[in-house]
């Protein structure tokens, strides 16, 4: 009785996982095209992310130490948080920022040249 | 001597609105973008294998820049998450970028069946896929697998 049981059971594991394999099996992964186990390419995630900290670190102008220092006071979860969001950081404030910033000293130093008894035109 | 005061007060002003400039202004920080095309596509799937779809788009998109496996990975993401025409469209896009991208006519022609439509597009797309990878034994198989499906929906 039991050996029918198992043997029922094994058949059916069998179709089932067979059946299973077949209906995905049509559709190429982006794990295959990559060629790559998924294990490897998440192993490779953290060296990835130093690489994108380190190189914006290096564009906001930080020297290879300052560089070396604040990543190895890093852990793992920080440096994925700091990878995720860097490009979303405004250093040195955004565009329109400058814009009126340059406008407001623009303005001031016509007013000071005026109040010094110069004249300011535009040809 | 007036003359010359007034142009001290000139330069003195000069001097100001520079170190003001200096001080106040936002400087131009030119970003570099330090990841290959292929690392861009395996960061992606990292994320991606995570749950970070977002993150995986921004990656797959820098990366479809120059190579278009970015477009195909993105069109399996929206695959996978039952959003058909933005995977259709973004295969159509992978295709046109590098129209040797085997795995990319099959997805398609995969979506189709999956669809129930265009069916014997589907059959080209994937003879297609056959004909450019005849050397690859293991991925003619799969898509031999493609087009069985096909012939017999």
């Amino acid at each position: 009785m039991f050996r029918k049981v198992l043997a029922v059971y094994l058949a059916v594991a069998v179709f089932v996982i067979g059946f299973v394999q077949s209906a995905g099996a049509a559709f190429i992964p982006s794990e295959v095209t990559m060629n790559s186990k998924i294990e490897d390419i998440q192993k490779v995630q953290k060296f990835l992310e130093i690489k994108i900290v380190s190189q914006r670190l290096k564009d906001f102008g930080y020297s290879e130490k300052e560089i070396m220092d604040r990543l190895s006071s890093l852990d793992e979860q920080t440096l994925h948080s700091l990878a995720l969001k860097i490009d979303e950081l405004k250093v040195g404030g955004d565009v329109g920022l400058a814009i009126v910033l340059a406008l407001v000293i623009i303005a001031l130093v016509i007013l000071i040249i005026n109040l010094t008894g110069h004249r300011v035109v535009v040809k | 001597m007036i003359l010359l005061v007034k142009y001290f007060s000139f330069f003195i002003v000069i001097i100001a609105f520079l170190s003001i400039s200096a001080c106040s202004l936002p400087k131009i920080v030119v970003l570099t973008d330090p990841l290959t095309a292929e690392e861009h596509l395996k960061l992606g799937l990292s994320y991606e294998k995570k749950g970070l779809l977002d993150e995986a788009i921004r990656h797959y998109e820098e990366a479809s820049k120059t190579d278009a496996r970015g477009f195909l990975l993105i069109g399996n993401l929206y695959l996978n998450q039952g959003k058909y025409e933005q995977a259709e469209e973004n295969y159509r896009r992978a295709i046109k970028k590098n129209n040797k991208l085997a795995d990319a006519y099959n997805n398609l022609a995969w979506l189709y069946y999956i669809k129930g439509e265009r069916l014997d597009e589907a059959e080209e797309l994937v003879r297609k896929a056959m004909e450019l990878e005849k050397g690859n034994q293991d991925k003619v198989k799969i898509y031999e697998d493609t087009l069985n499906k096909i012939k017999t929906k």
